[in-house]
C-alpha cells in the first residue's frame, strides 16, 4: 500500500510544478511557453508509445496531429459542428486515419517503416496544399472562433477566454498523456508492446498477434496526436500544411531523444528543455540555430539516453539503483 | 503525343540520374553505419555553394570547379564522420538526431556567410538542344553525362577495387570484415566521405541548373531516401534503378496528371511497391517472413 502511493509521486510533482508555475512565473509570455511545453509533452509522449516502447520507426506523428487540427477546424468552420463534438471528431478521425496506414504499414520494418510512413505524411501535406477549395492551400486557415467554456459543473471549468485557462486545459491534457502513458507502458499490455520491441517473432511465438498490438499502440498514440492538434489550434489562431510537415514530426523526435526515449519522464524533461533554450540563448537567431545544432550532437554524443538517463546515472551514484528522473518503461 | 512522351522521358532520366547518385550515397551511408543521414542534403548544398564561389567569384573553369567541390565536400564529410556519427554507430535514432544538429549548423553557417537570396551558376552551355522533337538544355545533358559517368565508376569502384570489397563486407557484417582482417574504422570514415563528395559534385551540377539556397538540400534529401528504400536497402543497382524509376514517374505524372503533385507520384509509387515487396525491389529478401 504504501509503495503504491508513493509511485504517484512523481506525478503529484508534475501536476504541483504545473500549478505553481504560472504563481512563480506570472506574465502572458510564460503562460505561452507553459502552454507550447505541455503540448509538446503530449506528442512526444505520444509518440513515445510508438517508437519508444513499442519500438515502431514511424515518422507521421505530425499528420495525425495536423489531422486533429484540420479534422475539428474544419468541422467547425464549414459544417457549423459545436466545437466540443469537433474536437472529439477531430481526435476519431486521427485514430482513423491512423489504422488506415497503419494496418497498410505496419508490417514493414526499420527504415522501411519510416520512409513509408513519410511518404504518408508527405501526401498528407500535399493535400493539405492542393485542395484549395477545402483548406485554403498553402495560405493557412484564421480561426476566429474561442472555444467555448467546458467543465463539469460546480467542479472545475475552463474558460477559454483566458490565456491562464488555455495553459491549465492544455496543462492537463499533458498530465493525462503522461499518466496514461506510465499506466499503460506498467500494464500486461505495455510489457506485450515492449517484447515486440525487443524481439517480434519471439512476442509472436508466445501466442501475441503482434499486428494487433502494433496497431493498436499506433492508434492510441496517433489519437494523443489529434488531441494535441484540436486542442491547440484554436489557441494558435491559425493553421497552415507546414506547421504538420515531416519536419515537425522531426522535431518531436528529437525532443523525444533529447528528453530521453523510452523513459516517462524524458519527454517532460526534453519538451521544458527544447521550448525554453532557444528563448534563453538570447543571442542572433544564426548563431543560437548553430549553437543549438551543437547541443543535439553533444547531447546526442555524451548522453546517448537522453537526459533523463544521464540525471537517472547522476542519481545512482548517490542511491544505487534508483531511478528517479527517467523512469524506464 | 510522341514528341511530349519523349520529353517527359528524357528530362525524367536526368532529374532520375541526380535521385540515383543522392541515394546511392544514402544507401552506402545508411548500410555502413545503420543511420538515416538527414545531413546528406546539405552536402550537396555545400558543394553548391563552393561551386558557386570558384566559377563566380573566382572565375575558375566550371568543371575544374566541379572537382574541387567533389574533393572538398569529401574532405567535410571525413571530418563530420571522425568528430560525430563515429560515436553513434548503429543506433540509428541518436544518429539521426545528430544528422538533424548538423543540418541546423551547416544550414545557418551558410545563410550567415550567403545569406538567403537564390544564386545561381550561370550554366557554362546554355544551349538547348532540339532532337527529333524533344528539347533539352545543354547543361542538363552535361549534368546527366557526369553524373551517370560517376555512377558507373562508382558501381565499378565497389565491385571491382579491394576497398570497394571491403565496403561491401563491413555494411554486411561488420564484425565478420573485422575478424578478416578488413580495418573496419577506415572503411566507415572513408565510405562516409565517398558519399558526400558525391553528393557535393551532384551540388555543383544541380547548381547549374537550379538556383542555391541554404536550403536546397531538403528536398533531394528527402527524395534520396524514398528512392533508396524503394531500390531495396544494401543494393547499390537497386538504389541506381529507382532514382530513374522514380524521375521518370515523377515526370509523367507532373506532365500528363497534375503539375502541383509532381513530388506526390514518387511517395505513391513507393507506398504501392512496399505493399507488395516490403524489402523494395532489389533488397535483400527477410529469410523468413517474420509476421
Amino acid at each position: 500500500m504504501a509503495r503504491r502511493s508513493w509511485q504517484a509521486l512523481p506525478l503529484v510533482g508534475l501536476l504541483a510544478a504545473g500549478v505553481l508555475y504560472p504563481r512563480l512565473l506570472p506574465g502572458d509570455y510564460f503562460l505561452h511557453l507553459g502552454i507550447v511545453v505541455s503540448l509538446y509533452i503530449i506528442l512526444t509522449s505520444s509518440l513515445n508509445l510508438i517508437m519508444g516502447i513499442t519500438g515502431q520507426f514511424a515518422i507521421a506523428h505530425a499528420a495525425f496531429y495536423g489531422v486533429g487540427a484540420y479534422g475539428s477546424i474544419l468541422l467547425v468552420t464549414r459544417l457549423g459542428v459545436p466545437y466540443w463534438w469537433a474536437w472529439a471528431a477531430g481526435i476519431l478521425l486521427a485514430g482513423i486515419a491512423a489504422l488506415i496506414i497503419g494496418a497498410s504499414t505496419l508490417h514493414l520494418k526499420g527504415a522501411y517503416l519510416a520512409i513509408c510512413t513519410f511518404a504518408f505524411s508527405e501526401l498528407f501535406r500535399l493535400l493539405l496544399d492542393n485542395w484549395i477549395s477545402l483548406t485554403n492551400g498553402a495560405n493557412g486557415i484564421i480561426i476566429r472562433f474561442v472555444p467555448p467554456p467546458i467543465g463539469i459543473p460546480g467542479l472545475f471549468r475552463f474558460d477559454l477566454g483566458s490565456r491562464r485557462s488555455y495553459y491549465y486545459l492544455m496543462f492537463t491534457f499533458a498530465l493525462v498523456t503522461v499518466w496514461f502513458v506510465r499506466r499503460l507502458a506498467r500494464s500486461d499490455l505495455g510489457r506485450v508492446l515492449g517484447a515486440i520491441r525487443q524481439d517480434e517473432t519471439l512476442a509472436l511465438t508466445a501466442g501475441f498477434d503482434t499486428r494487433r498490438y502494433k496497431l493498436l499502440a499506433f492508434t492510441v498514440g496517433s489519437m494523443y496526436a489529434g488531441l494535441a492538434g484540436a486542442t491547440y489550434a484554436p489557441y494558435l489562431s491559425y493553421i497552415a500544411p507546414d506547421l504538420f510537415d515531416v519536419n515537425e514530426t522531426i522535431y518531436i523526435m528529437m525532443i523525444m531523444m533529447i528528453g530521453g526515449i523510452r523513459s516517462i519522464w524524458g519527454p517532460v524533461w526534453g519538451s521544458i528543455l527544447l521550448v525554453s533554450l532557444p528563448q534563453a540563448l538570447d543571442i542572433t537567431p544564426l548563431l543560437r540555430m548553430i549553437a543549438y545544432g551543437l547541443v543535439l550532437i553533444l547531447v546526442m554524443i555524451r548522453m546517448p539516453d537522453g537526459l533523463a538517463g544521464f540525471l537517472d546515472r547522476l542519481v545512482s551514484r548517490l542511491r544505487p539503483g534508483g531511478t528517479w528522473f527517467g523512469e524506464k518503461a | 503525343m510522341l514528341e511530349q512522351f519523349g520529353n517527359f522521358l528524357v528530362h525524367g532520366l536526368v532529374t532520375g540520374s541526380m535521385y540515383a547518385a543522392v541515394a546511392l550515397g544514402l544507401t552506402l551511408t545508411y548500410g555502413i553505419l545503420g543511420i538515416l543521414n538527414f545531413a546528406h542534403g546539405e552536402m550537396l548544398m555545400v558543394g553548391a555553394y563552393i561551386a558557386f564561389v570558384l566559377t563566380s567569384r573566382l572565375g575558375v573553369n566550371f568543371l575544374v570547379a566541379a572537382v574541387i567541390s567533389m574533393l572538398a565536400v569529401g574532405l567535410l564529410g571525413w571530418v563530420i564522420e571522425r568528430t560525430t556519427f563515429r560515436f553513434a554507430r548503429h543506433e540509428h535514432l541518436n544518429g539521426l538526431v545528430i544528422s538533424l544538429g548538423l543540418v541546423a549548423i551547416l544550414q545557418n553557417i551558410a545563410l550567415a556567410i550567403w545569406g538567403a537570396d537564390p544564386l545561381s551558376i550561370p550554366p557554362p552551355l546554355p544551349r538547348t538542344l532540339e532532337v527529333w522533337g524533344i528539347r533539352i538544355g545543354e547543361q542538363r545533358l552535361l549534368a546527366f553525362g557526369l553524373t551517370v559517368g560517376l555512377i558507373i565508376l562508382f558501381s565499378l569502384f565497389l565491385k571491382r577495387t579491394r576497398l570497394g570489397k571491403g565496403i561491401r563486407a563491413t555494411a554486411q557484417n561488420a564484425h565478420v570484415a573485422a575478424t578478416l582482417g578488413i580495418r573496419t574504422e577506415r572503411v566507415v570514415a572513408v565510405t562516409f566521405s565517398l558519399a558526400a563528395a558525391l553528393a557535393g559534385l551532384v551540388g555543383a551540377l544541380i547548381a547549374t541548373i537550379y538556383t542555391i539556397t541554404p536550403f536546397m538540400g531538403g528536398l533531394p534529401a528527402m527524395k534520396g531516401f524514398v528512392v533508396m528504400i524503394l531500390g531495396g536497402l544494401g543494393s547499390v543497382g537497386g538504389s541506381i534503378l529507382a532514382g530513374f524509376l522514380v524521375g521518370v514517374v515523377e515526370s509523367f505524372g507532373g506532365g500528363m496528371i497534375s503539375s502541383i503533385f509532381k513530388d506526390g507520384f514518387g511517395f505513391v509509387a513507393l507506398i504501392l511497391i512496399l505493399i507488395f515487396r516490403p524489402w523494395g525491389l532489389f533488397g535483400q529478401r527477410p529469410e523468413r517472413e517474420d509476421v
